[in-house]
Protein backbone atom coordinates (compact mmCIF):
# COMPACT_ATOMS: atom_id res chain seq x y z
CA UNK A 1 0.00 0.00 0.00
CA UNK A 2 1.44 3.37 -1.01
CA UNK A 3 0.60 6.76 0.37
CA UNK A 4 1.79 9.56 -1.86
CA UNK A 5 1.69 13.29 -1.56
CA UNK A 6 1.46 14.98 -4.88
CA UNK A 7 2.67 18.60 -5.08
CA UNK A 8 1.06 19.75 -1.84
CA UNK A 9 0.99 23.50 -1.24
CA UNK A 10 -0.57 25.17 1.76
CA UNK A 11 -0.55 28.83 2.70
CA UNK A 12 -1.67 30.45 5.95
CA UNK A 13 -2.17 34.13 5.24
CA UNK A 14 1.20 35.38 4.00
CA UNK A 15 3.09 32.30 5.15
CA UNK A 16 3.69 29.43 2.75
CA UNK A 17 3.68 26.49 5.17
CA UNK A 18 4.18 23.86 2.45
CA UNK A 19 5.57 24.53 -0.97
CA UNK A 20 4.99 21.93 -3.66
CA UNK A 21 5.76 18.97 -1.41
CA UNK A 22 5.84 15.53 -2.98
CA UNK A 23 6.60 12.50 -0.86
CA UNK A 24 5.89 8.79 -0.81
CA UNK A 25 5.43 6.31 2.02
CA UNK A 26 5.64 2.81 0.61
CA UNK A 27 7.29 0.00 2.52
CA UNK A 28 6.48 -0.65 6.16
CA UNK A 29 9.20 1.38 7.83
CA UNK A 30 9.76 3.88 10.62
CA UNK A 31 10.16 7.29 9.05
CA UNK A 32 11.52 10.28 10.91
CA UNK A 33 9.98 13.57 9.84
CA UNK A 34 12.37 16.22 11.05
CA UNK A 35 12.21 19.94 10.77
CA UNK A 36 12.61 23.07 12.82
CA UNK A 37 9.72 24.86 14.51
CA UNK A 38 7.40 26.16 11.81
CA UNK A 39 9.01 24.05 9.08
CA UNK A 40 5.62 22.60 8.11
CA UNK A 41 5.71 19.14 9.77
CA UNK A 42 2.39 19.39 11.59
CA UNK A 43 0.73 21.01 8.59
CA UNK A 44 1.94 18.14 6.43
CA UNK A 45 0.67 15.49 8.85
CA UNK A 46 -2.66 17.27 9.24
CA UNK A 47 -3.09 17.40 5.48
CA UNK A 48 -2.24 13.71 5.05
CA UNK A 49 -4.85 12.80 7.66
CA UNK A 50 -7.56 15.07 6.30
CA UNK A 51 -7.65 17.42 9.28
CA UNK A 52 -6.89 20.36 7.02
CA UNK A 53 -6.93 20.63 3.25
CA UNK A 54 -4.17 21.80 0.89
CA UNK A 55 -4.52 24.82 -1.39
CA UNK A 56 -3.30 22.62 -4.21
CA UNK A 57 -2.06 19.08 -4.67
CA UNK A 58 -3.52 15.88 -3.32
CA UNK A 59 -2.94 12.93 -1.04
CA UNK A 60 -3.30 9.57 -2.77
CA UNK A 61 -3.50 6.05 -1.42
CA UNK A 62 -2.63 3.56 -4.13
CA UNK A 63 -3.42 6.29 -6.63
CA UNK A 64 -6.86 7.10 -5.20
CA UNK A 65 -7.46 10.53 -3.59
CA UNK A 66 -7.86 10.10 0.16
CA UNK A 67 -10.05 13.13 0.91
CA UNK A 68 -13.77 12.27 1.20
CA UNK A 69 -13.11 8.53 1.31
CA UNK A 70 -13.81 6.93 4.68
CA UNK A 71 -12.41 3.57 3.67
CA UNK A 72 -9.00 5.19 2.98
CA UNK A 73 -9.03 7.72 5.80
CA UNK A 74 -9.71 4.92 8.29
CA UNK A 75 -6.51 3.18 7.15
CA UNK A 76 -4.43 5.84 8.88
CA UNK A 77 -4.26 7.59 12.20
CA UNK A 78 -2.54 10.70 13.44
CA UNK A 79 -1.54 10.99 17.05
CA UNK A 80 -1.38 14.77 17.09
CA UNK A 81 -0.13 17.37 19.51
CA UNK A 82 -3.60 18.83 20.04
CA UNK A 83 -6.08 16.91 22.16
CA UNK A 84 -9.28 16.38 20.18
CA UNK A 85 -10.85 13.98 22.67
CA UNK A 86 -13.75 15.22 24.79
CA UNK A 87 -12.35 16.37 28.10
CA UNK A 88 -15.37 14.91 29.91
CA UNK A 89 -14.77 11.44 28.54
CA UNK A 90 -13.23 8.81 30.80
CA UNK A 91 -10.25 6.98 29.32
CA UNK A 92 -12.11 3.65 29.25
CA UNK A 93 -14.99 5.30 27.38
CA UNK A 94 -12.60 6.97 24.96
CA UNK A 95 -11.13 3.53 24.22
CA UNK A 96 -14.67 2.27 23.50
CA UNK A 97 -15.24 5.23 21.16
CA UNK A 98 -12.04 4.49 19.22
CA UNK A 99 -13.09 0.84 19.05
CA UNK A 100 -16.42 1.90 17.54
CA UNK A 101 -14.70 3.93 14.82
CA UNK A 102 -11.84 1.60 13.90
CA UNK A 103 -13.52 -1.76 14.65
CA UNK A 104 -11.22 -4.73 14.09
CA UNK A 105 -8.28 -2.47 13.31
CA UNK A 106 -8.22 -1.38 16.93
CA UNK A 107 -7.00 -3.95 19.44
CA UNK A 108 -8.78 -3.03 22.65
CA UNK A 109 -6.81 -5.45 24.83
CA UNK A 110 -3.56 -3.83 23.69
CA UNK A 111 -4.86 -0.36 24.44
CA UNK A 112 -5.66 -1.50 27.99
CA UNK A 113 -2.27 -3.19 28.29
CA UNK A 114 -0.41 -0.06 27.18
CA UNK A 115 -2.50 2.07 29.53
CA UNK A 116 -1.56 -0.26 32.37
CA UNK A 117 2.13 -0.19 31.46
CA UNK A 118 2.10 3.60 31.53
CA UNK A 119 0.11 3.49 34.78
CA UNK A 120 -2.82 5.39 33.32
CA UNK A 121 -5.94 5.42 35.47
CA UNK A 122 -8.68 4.54 32.99
CA UNK A 123 -11.42 5.81 35.28
CA UNK A 124 -10.01 9.34 35.03
CA UNK A 125 -11.46 11.90 32.68
CA UNK A 126 -9.21 13.03 29.82
CA UNK A 127 -9.54 16.65 30.89
CA UNK A 128 -8.07 15.79 34.29
CA UNK A 129 -4.86 14.35 32.81
CA UNK A 130 -1.60 16.29 32.73
CA UNK A 131 -0.14 17.25 29.35
CA UNK A 132 2.26 14.30 29.55
CA UNK A 133 -0.45 11.78 30.36
CA UNK A 134 -2.67 13.15 27.59
CA UNK A 135 0.20 12.45 25.17
CA UNK A 136 0.65 9.01 26.70
CA UNK A 137 -3.03 8.20 26.27
CA UNK A 138 -2.96 9.27 22.62
CA UNK A 139 0.19 7.16 22.13
CA UNK A 140 -1.55 4.13 23.65
CA UNK A 141 -4.43 4.54 21.20
CA UNK A 142 -2.10 4.94 18.21
CA UNK A 143 0.03 1.96 19.25
CA UNK A 144 -3.04 -0.27 19.63
CA UNK A 145 -4.17 0.48 16.08
CA UNK A 146 -3.46 -2.03 13.37
CA UNK A 147 -3.76 0.31 10.39
CA UNK A 148 -1.21 0.58 7.55
CA UNK A 149 -0.21 4.19 8.32
CA UNK A 150 0.32 5.65 11.79
CA UNK A 151 1.65 9.17 12.28
CA UNK A 152 3.04 10.50 15.55
CA UNK A 153 3.40 14.25 15.91
CA UNK A 154 5.67 15.02 18.86
CA UNK A 155 4.57 11.85 20.69
CA UNK A 156 6.91 12.28 23.63
CA UNK A 157 5.90 15.87 24.38
CA UNK A 158 5.81 16.28 28.16
CA UNK A 159 6.92 12.69 28.86
CA UNK A 160 9.63 12.00 31.42
CA UNK A 161 12.72 9.99 30.43
CA UNK A 162 11.28 6.70 31.69
CA UNK A 163 8.04 7.09 29.79
CA UNK A 164 9.90 8.16 26.65
CA UNK A 165 12.05 5.03 26.90
CA UNK A 166 8.94 2.87 27.39
CA UNK A 167 7.25 4.50 24.42
CA UNK A 168 10.18 3.76 22.09
CA UNK A 169 10.31 0.15 23.34
CA UNK A 170 6.59 -0.33 22.76
CA UNK A 171 6.82 1.31 19.37
CA UNK A 172 9.51 -1.15 18.30
CA UNK A 173 7.56 -4.06 19.79
CA UNK A 174 4.39 -2.98 17.98
CA UNK A 175 6.24 -2.41 14.72
CA UNK A 176 7.95 -5.80 14.82
CA UNK A 177 4.62 -7.56 15.43
CA UNK A 178 2.57 -5.47 12.97
CA UNK A 179 4.87 -3.92 10.36
CA UNK A 180 3.41 -0.71 9.00
CA UNK A 181 4.40 2.77 7.94
CA UNK A 182 5.15 4.73 11.10
CA UNK A 183 5.99 8.40 10.73
CA UNK A 184 7.59 10.01 13.73
CA UNK A 185 7.76 13.77 13.82
CA UNK A 186 9.98 14.89 16.65
CA UNK A 187 12.51 17.42 17.82
CA UNK A 188 14.33 14.84 19.93
CA UNK A 189 16.46 13.61 17.06
CA UNK A 190 19.25 12.08 19.11
CA UNK A 191 16.76 10.04 21.08
CA UNK A 192 14.63 8.89 18.16
CA UNK A 193 17.31 8.37 15.51
CA UNK A 194 18.28 4.82 16.61
CA UNK A 195 14.82 3.57 15.63
CA UNK A 196 14.35 5.67 12.50
CA UNK A 197 14.93 3.80 9.25
CA UNK A 198 14.34 6.67 6.87
CA UNK A 199 14.85 10.36 7.48
CA UNK A 200 12.80 13.10 5.85
CA UNK A 201 14.04 16.60 6.61
CA UNK A 202 11.73 19.48 5.89
CA UNK A 203 12.81 23.11 5.79
CA UNK A 204 10.58 26.11 5.20
CA UNK A 205 7.85 24.01 3.66
CA UNK A 206 10.09 22.06 1.29
CA UNK A 207 11.54 18.56 1.51
CA UNK A 208 15.24 19.15 1.96
CA UNK A 209 16.46 15.59 2.21
CA UNK A 210 15.02 12.08 2.10
CA UNK A 211 17.47 9.33 2.96
CA UNK A 212 17.63 5.95 4.63
CA UNK A 213 19.50 5.73 7.94
CA UNK A 214 22.39 3.89 6.25
CA UNK A 215 22.84 6.37 3.44
CA UNK A 216 22.44 9.27 5.87
CA UNK A 217 25.39 7.95 7.85
CA UNK A 218 27.48 8.12 4.67
CA UNK A 219 25.95 11.39 3.49
CA UNK A 220 28.15 13.77 5.43
CA UNK A 221 31.26 13.82 7.56
CA UNK A 222 33.11 16.15 9.84
CA UNK A 223 36.75 17.17 9.49
CA UNK A 224 38.43 18.50 12.61
CA UNK A 225 41.89 19.94 13.00
CA UNK A 226 43.94 23.13 12.81
CA UNK A 227 42.07 25.78 10.87
CA UNK A 228 44.52 26.12 7.95
CA UNK A 229 44.78 22.36 7.47
CA UNK A 230 41.03 21.89 7.57
CA UNK A 231 40.46 24.71 5.06
CA UNK A 232 43.03 23.21 2.76
CA UNK A 233 41.56 19.71 3.06
CA UNK A 234 37.95 20.71 2.47
CA UNK A 235 38.55 23.09 -0.39
CA UNK A 236 36.45 21.87 -3.27
CA UNK A 237 34.03 20.03 -0.98
CA UNK A 238 30.41 21.00 -0.44
CA UNK A 239 30.52 22.51 3.03
CA UNK A 240 27.41 22.33 5.22
CA UNK A 241 28.81 24.33 8.12
CA UNK A 242 31.74 25.14 10.31
CA UNK A 243 32.38 25.41 14.03
CA UNK A 244 35.42 26.70 15.90
CA UNK A 245 36.93 25.97 19.29
CA UNK A 246 40.06 28.06 19.78
CA UNK A 247 42.45 27.27 16.96
CA UNK A 248 40.57 24.11 16.05
CA UNK A 249 38.02 24.06 13.29
CA UNK A 250 35.40 21.46 12.45
CA UNK A 251 34.02 21.57 8.95
CA UNK A 252 30.93 19.55 8.04
CA UNK A 253 31.03 18.39 4.47
CA UNK A 254 28.81 16.39 2.15
CA UNK A 255 30.36 12.98 1.46
CA UNK A 256 33.80 11.80 2.47
CA UNK A 257 37.06 13.69 2.40
CA UNK A 258 39.18 12.76 -0.55
CA UNK A 259 42.90 13.10 -0.48
CA UNK A 260 45.27 13.22 2.49
CA UNK A 261 44.07 13.93 5.96
CA UNK A 262 47.21 13.83 8.10
CA UNK A 263 46.64 15.52 11.42
CA UNK A 264 42.92 15.75 10.81
CA UNK A 265 40.10 13.76 12.43
CA UNK A 266 37.46 12.64 9.97
CA UNK A 267 34.20 11.19 11.30
CA UNK A 268 30.71 10.43 10.10
CA UNK A 269 28.29 12.92 11.55
CA UNK A 270 25.17 11.90 13.39
CA UNK A 271 21.63 12.72 12.33
CA UNK A 272 21.24 15.55 14.83
CA UNK A 273 24.43 17.34 13.71
CA UNK A 274 23.50 16.88 10.08
CA UNK A 275 20.04 18.23 10.79
CA UNK A 276 21.48 21.28 12.56
CA UNK A 277 23.91 22.01 9.76
CA UNK A 278 21.28 21.54 7.06
CA UNK A 279 18.64 23.66 8.71
CA UNK A 280 20.75 26.41 10.28
CA UNK A 281 19.91 29.90 9.15
CA UNK A 282 22.78 32.06 7.84
CA UNK A 283 22.75 34.00 11.11
CA UNK A 284 23.04 30.87 13.23
CA UNK A 285 25.71 29.41 10.99
CA UNK A 286 27.88 32.50 11.36
CA UNK A 287 27.96 32.16 15.18
CA UNK B 1 -19.31 5.60 3.61
CA UNK B 2 -18.80 4.35 7.16
CA UNK B 3 -21.65 6.04 8.98
CA UNK B 4 -22.40 3.76 11.90
CA UNK B 5 -19.80 4.81 14.48
CA UNK B 6 -20.02 8.59 14.00
CA UNK B 7 -23.82 8.42 13.89
CA UNK B 8 -23.90 6.33 17.05
CA UNK B 9 -21.58 8.73 18.84
CA UNK B 10 -23.48 11.86 17.76
CA UNK B 11 -26.90 10.31 18.41
CA UNK B 12 -25.94 9.03 21.87
CA UNK B 13 -24.54 12.43 22.84
CA UNK B 14 -27.72 14.13 21.65
CA UNK B 15 -30.08 11.60 23.21
CA UNK B 16 -28.35 12.06 26.54
CA UNK B 17 -29.10 15.78 26.28
CA UNK B 18 -32.70 14.93 25.33
CA UNK B 19 -33.08 12.78 28.44
CA UNK B 20 -31.96 15.62 30.71
CA UNK B 21 -34.06 18.20 28.89
CA UNK B 22 -37.19 16.09 28.79
CA UNK B 23 -36.99 15.10 32.45
CA UNK B 24 -37.00 18.76 33.31
CA UNK B 25 -39.83 19.63 30.91
CA UNK B 26 -42.05 16.77 32.07
CA UNK B 27 -41.44 17.85 35.62
CA UNK B 28 -42.39 21.38 34.67
CA UNK B 29 -45.44 20.47 32.57
CA UNK B 30 -46.92 17.76 34.79
CA UNK B 31 -45.71 18.14 38.34
CA UNK B 32 -46.26 21.88 38.67
CA UNK B 33 -49.91 21.83 37.48
CA UNK B 34 -50.51 18.79 39.72
CA UNK B 35 -49.04 20.66 42.66
CA UNK B 36 -51.30 23.56 41.80
CA UNK B 37 -54.27 21.23 42.07
CA UNK B 38 -53.11 19.38 45.15
CA UNK B 39 -51.89 22.37 47.11
CA UNK B 40 -54.15 25.27 46.08
CA UNK B 41 -52.70 27.44 48.80
CA UNK B 42 -49.44 27.65 46.81
CA UNK B 43 -51.41 29.69 44.33
CA UNK B 44 -49.63 28.42 41.18
CA UNK B 45 -51.07 29.57 37.86
CA UNK B 46 -49.68 28.16 34.66
CA UNK B 47 -50.32 29.04 31.09
CA UNK B 48 -47.99 27.58 28.48
CA UNK B 49 -48.75 28.84 25.02
CA UNK B 50 -47.35 26.55 22.38
CA UNK B 51 -47.28 23.50 24.65
CA UNK B 52 -44.36 21.11 24.59
CA UNK B 53 -43.20 22.19 21.16
CA UNK B 54 -42.36 25.70 22.30
CA UNK B 55 -39.69 24.18 24.57
CA UNK B 56 -38.65 21.51 22.09
CA UNK B 57 -38.14 24.10 19.36
CA UNK B 58 -35.68 26.04 21.49
CA UNK B 59 -33.93 22.82 22.48
CA UNK B 60 -33.61 21.67 18.88
CA UNK B 61 -32.25 25.04 17.77
CA UNK B 62 -29.61 24.95 20.50
CA UNK B 63 -28.77 21.33 19.67
CA UNK B 64 -28.30 22.30 16.02
CA UNK B 65 -25.95 25.05 17.16
CA UNK B 66 -23.83 22.78 19.33
CA UNK B 67 -23.43 19.54 17.41
CA UNK B 68 -21.36 20.75 14.41
CA UNK B 69 -17.97 21.13 16.07
CA UNK B 70 -17.96 17.92 18.13
CA UNK B 71 -19.04 15.75 15.25
CA UNK B 72 -16.57 17.25 12.82
CA UNK B 73 -13.75 16.85 15.32
CA UNK B 74 -14.59 13.21 16.07
CA UNK B 75 -14.81 12.34 12.39
CA UNK B 76 -11.55 14.07 11.50
CA UNK B 77 -9.65 12.39 14.33
CA UNK B 78 -10.99 8.89 13.76
CA UNK B 79 -10.65 8.66 9.99
CA UNK B 80 -13.95 9.84 8.59
CA UNK B 81 -14.57 12.35 5.82
CA UNK B 82 -16.33 15.70 6.08
CA UNK B 83 -19.23 14.25 4.09
CA UNK B 84 -19.66 11.53 6.70
CA UNK B 85 -19.45 14.12 9.48
CA UNK B 86 -22.17 16.19 7.85
CA UNK B 87 -24.48 13.28 7.04
CA UNK B 88 -24.16 11.65 10.45
CA UNK B 89 -24.61 15.01 12.17
CA UNK B 90 -27.84 15.60 10.27
CA UNK B 91 -28.95 11.99 10.85
CA UNK B 92 -28.37 12.35 14.57
CA UNK B 93 -30.31 15.61 14.67
CA UNK B 94 -33.12 14.01 12.66
CA UNK B 95 -33.23 11.16 15.17
CA UNK B 96 -33.54 13.59 18.05
CA UNK B 97 -36.23 15.51 16.15
CA UNK B 98 -38.17 12.27 15.67
CA UNK B 99 -37.77 11.27 19.32
CA UNK B 100 -38.93 14.67 20.49
CA UNK B 101 -41.86 14.70 18.04
CA UNK B 102 -43.02 11.33 19.39
CA UNK B 103 -42.48 12.32 23.02
CA UNK B 104 -44.32 15.60 22.54
CA UNK B 105 -47.17 13.87 20.72
CA UNK B 106 -47.50 11.33 23.52
CA UNK B 107 -47.00 13.67 26.44
CA UNK B 108 -49.39 16.38 25.23
CA UNK B 109 -52.54 14.26 25.73
CA UNK B 110 -51.00 12.53 28.76
CA UNK B 111 -50.33 15.89 30.39
CA UNK B 112 -53.83 17.02 29.58
CA UNK B 113 -55.34 13.90 31.17
CA UNK B 114 -53.12 13.95 34.26
CA UNK B 115 -53.42 17.61 35.00
CA UNK B 116 -57.13 17.78 34.22
CA UNK B 117 -57.99 21.45 34.19
CA UNK B 118 -54.58 22.50 32.88
CA UNK B 119 -54.51 22.92 29.16
CA UNK B 120 -51.64 23.64 26.85
CA UNK B 121 -52.52 24.78 23.38
CA UNK B 122 -50.15 23.28 20.85
CA UNK B 123 -48.65 25.47 18.15
CA UNK B 124 -50.42 23.63 15.36
CA UNK B 125 -53.76 24.17 17.06
CA UNK B 126 -52.98 27.82 17.51
CA UNK B 127 -51.99 28.32 13.85
CA UNK B 128 -54.56 26.17 12.07
CA UNK B 129 -57.33 26.05 14.68
CA UNK B 130 -57.76 22.36 13.96
CA UNK B 131 -60.51 20.35 15.59
CA UNK B 132 -59.49 16.76 16.28
CA UNK B 133 -62.47 15.03 14.66
CA UNK B 134 -60.52 11.92 13.72
CA UNK B 135 -58.10 11.35 16.62
CA UNK B 136 -55.67 9.07 14.76
CA UNK B 137 -55.44 11.25 11.70
CA UNK B 138 -55.04 14.31 13.93
CA UNK B 139 -52.33 12.57 15.95
CA UNK B 140 -50.49 11.56 12.78
CA UNK B 141 -50.75 15.00 11.20
CA UNK B 142 -49.53 16.65 14.38
CA UNK B 143 -46.65 14.16 14.74
CA UNK B 144 -45.41 14.79 11.21
CA UNK B 145 -45.92 18.54 11.62
CA UNK B 146 -43.84 18.54 14.80
CA UNK B 147 -41.12 16.44 13.17
CA UNK B 148 -40.89 18.83 10.21
CA UNK B 149 -40.91 21.85 12.51
CA UNK B 150 -38.05 20.47 14.62
CA UNK B 151 -36.06 19.46 11.55
CA UNK B 152 -36.41 22.96 10.10
CA UNK B 153 -35.46 24.67 13.36
CA UNK B 154 -32.51 22.41 14.10
CA UNK B 155 -31.17 22.77 10.55
CA UNK B 156 -31.27 26.54 10.96
CA UNK B 157 -29.11 26.13 14.09
CA UNK B 158 -26.87 23.67 12.22
CA UNK B 159 -26.35 26.12 9.35
CA UNK B 160 -25.65 29.08 11.64
CA UNK B 161 -23.21 26.95 13.61
CA UNK B 162 -21.48 25.84 10.40
CA UNK B 163 -21.04 29.47 9.36
CA UNK B 164 -19.77 30.33 12.84
CA UNK B 165 -17.31 27.42 12.68
CA UNK B 166 -15.65 28.68 9.52
CA UNK B 167 -15.36 32.32 10.55
CA UNK B 168 -12.33 33.83 12.27
CA UNK B 169 -12.96 34.88 15.90
CA UNK B 170 -13.59 38.57 15.21
CA UNK B 171 -15.93 37.79 12.32
CA UNK B 172 -17.90 35.42 14.55
CA UNK B 173 -18.71 38.34 16.82
CA UNK B 174 -19.71 40.47 13.84
CA UNK B 175 -21.83 37.61 12.48
CA UNK B 176 -23.79 37.04 15.68
CA UNK B 177 -24.30 40.75 16.33
CA UNK B 178 -25.46 41.09 12.72
CA UNK B 179 -27.79 38.12 13.09
CA UNK B 180 -29.24 39.59 16.29
CA UNK B 181 -29.67 42.98 14.64
CA UNK B 182 -31.37 41.38 11.64
CA UNK B 183 -33.88 39.65 13.91
CA UNK B 184 -34.51 42.52 16.31
CA UNK B 185 -34.16 45.54 14.05
CA UNK B 186 -33.89 44.56 10.40
CA UNK B 187 -37.03 42.46 10.14
CA UNK B 188 -39.31 44.78 12.21
CA UNK B 189 -38.09 47.77 10.17
CA UNK B 190 -38.54 46.07 6.84
CA UNK B 191 -42.03 44.93 7.85
CA UNK B 192 -42.86 48.63 8.28
CA UNK B 193 -42.46 48.87 4.53
CA UNK B 194 -45.82 47.96 3.05
CA UNK B 195 -44.44 46.25 -0.04
CA UNK B 196 -42.08 44.00 1.95
CA UNK B 197 -44.74 43.28 4.54
CA UNK B 198 -47.19 42.23 1.83
CA UNK B 199 -44.69 39.89 0.16
CA UNK B 200 -43.71 38.40 3.53
CA UNK B 201 -47.32 37.96 4.63
CA UNK B 202 -48.24 36.31 1.33
CA UNK B 203 -45.27 33.95 1.58
CA UNK B 204 -45.99 33.04 5.20
CA UNK B 205 -49.65 32.55 4.43
CA UNK B 206 -48.87 30.34 1.45
CA UNK B 207 -45.98 28.34 2.87
CA UNK B 208 -46.85 28.07 6.53
CA UNK B 209 -50.30 29.19 7.58
CA UNK B 210 -52.45 27.74 4.80
CA UNK B 211 -52.18 24.06 5.76
CA UNK B 212 -50.07 21.83 7.99
CA UNK B 213 -48.98 19.73 5.03
CA UNK B 214 -47.77 22.76 3.12
CA UNK B 215 -45.86 23.77 6.25
CA UNK B 216 -44.26 20.31 6.29
CA UNK B 217 -43.13 20.69 2.69
CA UNK B 218 -41.76 24.18 3.40
CA UNK B 219 -39.78 22.89 6.38
CA UNK B 220 -38.39 19.95 4.42
CA UNK B 221 -37.31 22.24 1.57
CA UNK B 222 -35.75 24.73 4.01
CA UNK B 223 -33.95 21.87 5.80
CA UNK B 224 -32.62 20.56 2.50
CA UNK B 225 -31.36 24.04 1.52
CA UNK B 226 -29.71 24.45 4.93
CA UNK B 227 -28.09 21.01 4.59
CA UNK B 228 -26.66 21.84 1.15
CA UNK B 229 -25.33 25.19 2.39
CA UNK B 230 -23.84 23.51 5.47
CA UNK B 231 -22.19 20.94 3.20
CA UNK B 232 -20.64 23.71 1.08
CA UNK B 233 -19.35 25.34 4.25
CA UNK B 234 -18.10 22.20 5.97
CA UNK B 235 -16.68 20.15 3.11
CA UNK B 236 -13.22 21.72 3.37
CA UNK B 237 -13.41 22.91 6.96
CA UNK B 238 -10.24 22.49 8.98
CA UNK B 239 -10.54 20.92 12.42
CA UNK B 240 -10.83 23.69 14.98
CA UNK B 241 -7.92 23.58 17.43
CA UNK B 242 -9.91 25.08 20.29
Amino acid sequence: MTLSLNKITKTFGEVKALNNVSLEFTEPMIYGLLGRNGAGKTTLLNIINGRIFPDSGEVLMDGIPVADRDELLSKMHLMGEVNYYDDDLKLKDAIKTVDGFYGEAFIVAEAHRYAKLFELDETKKIGKLSTGYKSIFKCCIALALDVPFVFFDEPVLGLDANHRDLFYKLLIEDYSRKPKVIVLSTHLIEEASPIIEKFVIIKQGRILLEKSAESLAQYASSVTGPKEKVEQAVSGCQILGRSFIGALETAYIVGKLSGTCDGLTVQNIDAQRLFIELTNTDKEASL
Amino acid sequence: MMLKAPFRKAALNNLFAVAIFYSFIVLFMIVLPLLAKVIPSWNIHMNVNGGYESFSMIFMFVLGLTCVKDNLKACAVFGRSRNTALITGIMALGTVAAVLAVLDSVFTPVTSIITGGFSSSGLMNMIYNMIPEKPFSYFGTYLVWRLCLYCGITMLGFLLSSINYRLPKVWRLVFWIGFGLLLLVGIPLSVDNMAIATVLARFLDFAIASSPWRFDVTMVVCSAIAAVLAWLIQRRAPVDRS
